[in-house]
């Protein structure tokens, strides 16, 4: 376990997100530290493992009490707000861009952004300067700069912070206004004066038609109901009057065929007879002149008169008579013809008359029939077109006035978005009026304070002899050296310039502070390892570690400075308390020195 | 009016089987005065086919489409062509289609009273031919006006049938009159 473990162990404590190597997670259960923070004296224990590791147990050092505990994640009580508050520093501030477009009101500053300026990780020494490298970053970095220097107050970030939000709120308010006109524009809709204007005509049809439609129910109903009606009834009446006709024609029509289908039976039947008579009377008169039985002639045979020829018999009817039956069946018969022909004649004298009345039955329903329909294509269609008209204007209108309403209601949603904008706008010109006079205010001691550090700077940079460096100042805009006029990340790194660079940047903020008496900047400093990026340059070494005990000489007890290092120079050893660690004093005495080969980095650089 | 009713029974006989006799005659006559017929009604077979297109002559034009041009020679009524089967001298449905079982007796009959005579018929059969007496008779029964009809029907008829034999008839009344042949034998046909 090596320097940075230590150190980042130390960051762990004090409730930061550290990078603990392997052998802490399997070796160590938890870490603490005493720290002075303040006023406050108090002991930090946190413990490793990641199930527990967000609660911080707190023990108040000078009352000799145990707090409640705190806690890393979003529970409260907060370790960050502890720390910040025994520092003197508001825990609620919120770290908004200056810049003139921002819209987010920024992150909360929490303990952790302030130890990035107390602490210079291995990682970070050749590297940034308090997070510099990330530029979404850079925002909160200068806020904690100008918080500990007094270059801002709580009332100015607060400030800030609303503006960018009130930005973003008008920016939104005015977004939204634009794409209501938009679509107002997109959709054709008529200006708000005409969409008025339009919407009361709507309104107008919609009354005109609504009574044209009440005028004309009212004339179409008594018309249907008075003179149809009676028209109705007549028709009702001749149809089934119609109806009877057809039912007597049909009846007398059958009744006429079977008397004359009666009538042809009896002719028939009278043909017939007569001539059976007139055979009868015919062929009596011819005799047999063969036997029909037994086909012998019969001609040579005379026979008396009134005796059959054929068996010389009395003939038992007289010749050539005709019979008294026949005669009467006959006479019979010809009474029976004449009655039933009488009976046709007079059947088809009452159809004549029963047509005529089916004729007459069914003109009048035709009649009455057209007579209806006259009247209602005469007097009700033309009303029910303009019925119809009626209906489809106030259809019409209805739907043009839905639409406007619509339209209006757009409208207002626009007014409404437009005055709100124009209310956020001036809320946000008086915030940016008020934080341009607090940050005007602040300006003199802005001045002052820049000063100071560009004179320390310079005198550290030349003081250390960093190479190649002829000026040297802090930028008034990121706060980050300005070397040569070129800022420190273009600089080129070679010969440890960046490593004694940071160095002499640090002694510089930690010494006007002391000197000044009047800023929140910490007292304390934790560099890890700054021979390592400078190449045995024993020299730069040499005047790197004098500025450090100078500012630490110079400060006169009231500040911490902790460097870890490989090797100190020869001329500082022992001036200072020191803490020796090889292999047969490991950093924690408990856990063993693996040996170098065994050595596992915790950031990819040797320990 | 007599009170004898069986003498009323034996002449309305009489009568009946005279009035038989002359149609068969007036019938005999007309087929062998026609061109087709060989001068004869060959077979009794013919002679009932001719007889029933005679007796039912609604049906005659059915049977033979000729006819239809001598519609004037058939003196239809009104009833006989709305009700063909409704005639005043009905016949039975028998072997070989309509039948009479006067045939035999008034076939005897006329040739008793030498009116009508055997001939040879085709393939043996016995055809029959009308005597100049039965001649001379049909002539004057034609006069009639009880009967100048029946002899026009007749003569119709055996014009239309020219050529034909009693068994090509047969099958004319069989295939045309297909439902009214199809009963029972001695059936009414009506």
């Amino acid at each position: 376990m090596g320097k940075s473990t230590l150190f980042e162990l130390i960051k762990h404590a004090l409730g930061g997100t550290a990078l603990l190597a392997e052998v802490v997670r399997t070796g160590v259960l938890e870490v603490s530290v005493d720290i002075r923070i303040g006023s406050n004296r108090l002991l930090l224990t946190r413990p490793i493992d990641s199930e527990n590791s967000s609660v911080v147990r707190v023990r108040d050092l000078t009352e000799q009490l145990d707090l409640e505990d705190h806690y890393t994640d979003k529970r409260e009580p907060s370790i960050s707000s502890l720390l910040l508050s025994s520092m003197g520093v508001p825990d609620d501030m919120r770290a908004a861009s200056k810049a003139s477009n921002s819209t987010k009101q920024g992150a909360r500053i929490s303990f952790a952004d302030i130890f990035k300026y107390m602490y210079v990780s291995q990682g970070d020494i050749n590297k940034e300067i308090a997070g510099s490298e990330d530029s979404w970053y850079t925002p909160k970095r200068k806020a904690v700069f100008e918080l500990l220097f007094g270059l801002t107050n709580p009332s100015i970030l607060d400030l800030q912070s609303s503006v960018a939000r009130l930005r973003g709120e008008h920016e939104d308010a005015q977004r939204e206004h634009a794409v209501v006109l938009q679509f107002l524009a997109d959709s054709g809709a008529q200006s708000r004066f005409e969409a008025d204007a339009n919407h009361a005509n709507a309104q107008a049809q919609i009354r005109e038609s609504s009574a044209e439609l009440d005028a004309l129910r009212e004339a179409i109903q008594p018309a249907i109901d008075r003179e149809t009606r009676t028209l109705r009834d007549l028709l009702g009446e001749a149809e089934k009057s119609l109806a009877e006709a057809a039912n007597a024609k049909s009846l007398t029509e059958q009744q006429r065929a079977d008397f004359a289908a009666e009538r042809a039976h009896v002719k028939q039947d009278i043909a017939r007879l007569e001539r059976m008579a007139s055979a009868g009377e015919r062929l009596a008169q011819i005799e047999f002149s063969v036997c029909p039985r037994c086909m012998q002639s019969l001609k040579a045979r005379e026979a008396p008169p009134k005796l059959c020829r054929l068996c010389l018999q009395d003939d038992p009817l007289a010749v050539a008579e005709p019979s008294h039956h026949t005669t009467y069946e006959l006479s019979h018969l010809k009474e029976q013809e004449l009655e039933l022909e009488t009976q046709v004649l007079a059947l088809a004298e009452e159809l004549v008359l029963t047509e005529q009345t089916f004729a007459d039955r069914s003109r009048l329903v035709e009649e009455l029939s057209r007579a209806i329909q006259d009247r209602t294509q005469n007097r009700i269609t033309p009303q029910l077109q303009a019925y119809t008209d009626a209906t489809a204007r106030l259809a019409n209108a209805e739907g043009r006035s839905r639409q406007l309403e619509q339209i209006l209601k757009f409208w207002d949603r626009a007014d409404d978005l437009e005055s709100h904008a124009a209310g956020l706008g001036t809320e946000l010109s008086r915030l940016q009026h008020e934080l341009d006079v607090s940050a005007g205010m602040l300006a003199k001691r802005r001045g002052e304070i820049f000063t100071e550090l560009d004179d320390e700077f310079a005198e550290n940079v030349a003081a250390i002899g960093v190479p190649g460096v002829r000026s040297a100042r802090i930028d008034r805009d990121n706060y980050l050296p300005v070397l040569n006029d070129q800022a420190l990340k273009d600089f080129s790194p070679v010969g440890g310039v960046r490593t004694a660079t940071q160095v002499a940047y640090w002694v510089t903020l930690l010494n006007v502070a002391l000197r000044r008496r009047d800023t929140l900047f910490p007292a304390f400093l934790l560099i890890d390892s700054p021979r390592t990026s400078l190449n045995d340059n024993d020299e730069l070494s040499a005047a790197l570690y004098r500025r450090l005990v100078t500012a630490a000489d110079a400060a006169d007890g009231r500040v911490q400075l902790i460097i870890g290092d490989n090797e100190l120079p020869a001329a500082y050893r022992r001036d200072y308390a020191q803490m020796d660690f090889d292999y047969d004093h490991p950093t924690i005495a408990t856990i063993p020195h693996p040996g170098r080969e065994a050595v596992k980095t915790i950031a990819g650089e040797s320990a | 009016m007599t009170t004898d009713p069986i003498a009323d029974h034996l002449s309305a006989l009489r009568e009946d089987l005279a009035y038989h006799q002359t149609r068969v005659l007036l019938l005999v006559a007309a087929v062998s005065s026609t061109d087709g017929h060989a001068r004869k009604l060959d077979g009794l077979t013919k002679l009932a086919k001719l007889d029933f297109l005679t007796r039912y002559p609604g049906l005659a034009s059915v049977v033979l489409p000729s006819l239809a041009s001598m519609q004037d020679r058939l003196h239809l009524s009104e009833s006989e062509i709305l009700k063909p089967t409704d005639v005043a001298d009905p016949m039975i449905r028998y072997k070989y289609g309509p039948w009479d079982d006067r045939y035999y007796p008034i076939i005897g009959s006329l040739v008793g009273r030498n009116l009508v005579r055997y001939v040879r018929g085709r393939q043996g059969s016995v055809a029959l031919a009308p005597t100049p007496a039965g001649k001379k008779l049909a002539s004057e029964m034609a006069t009639l006006p009880q009967w100048r009809a029946v002899q026009s029907r007749c003569e119709a008829v055996a014009a239309a049938s020219a050529g034909l034999t009693g068994n090509a008839l047969k099958e004319l009344i069989y295939r045309r009159l297909a439902e009214l042949m199809n009963r029972p034998h001695r059936e009414l046909i009506k």
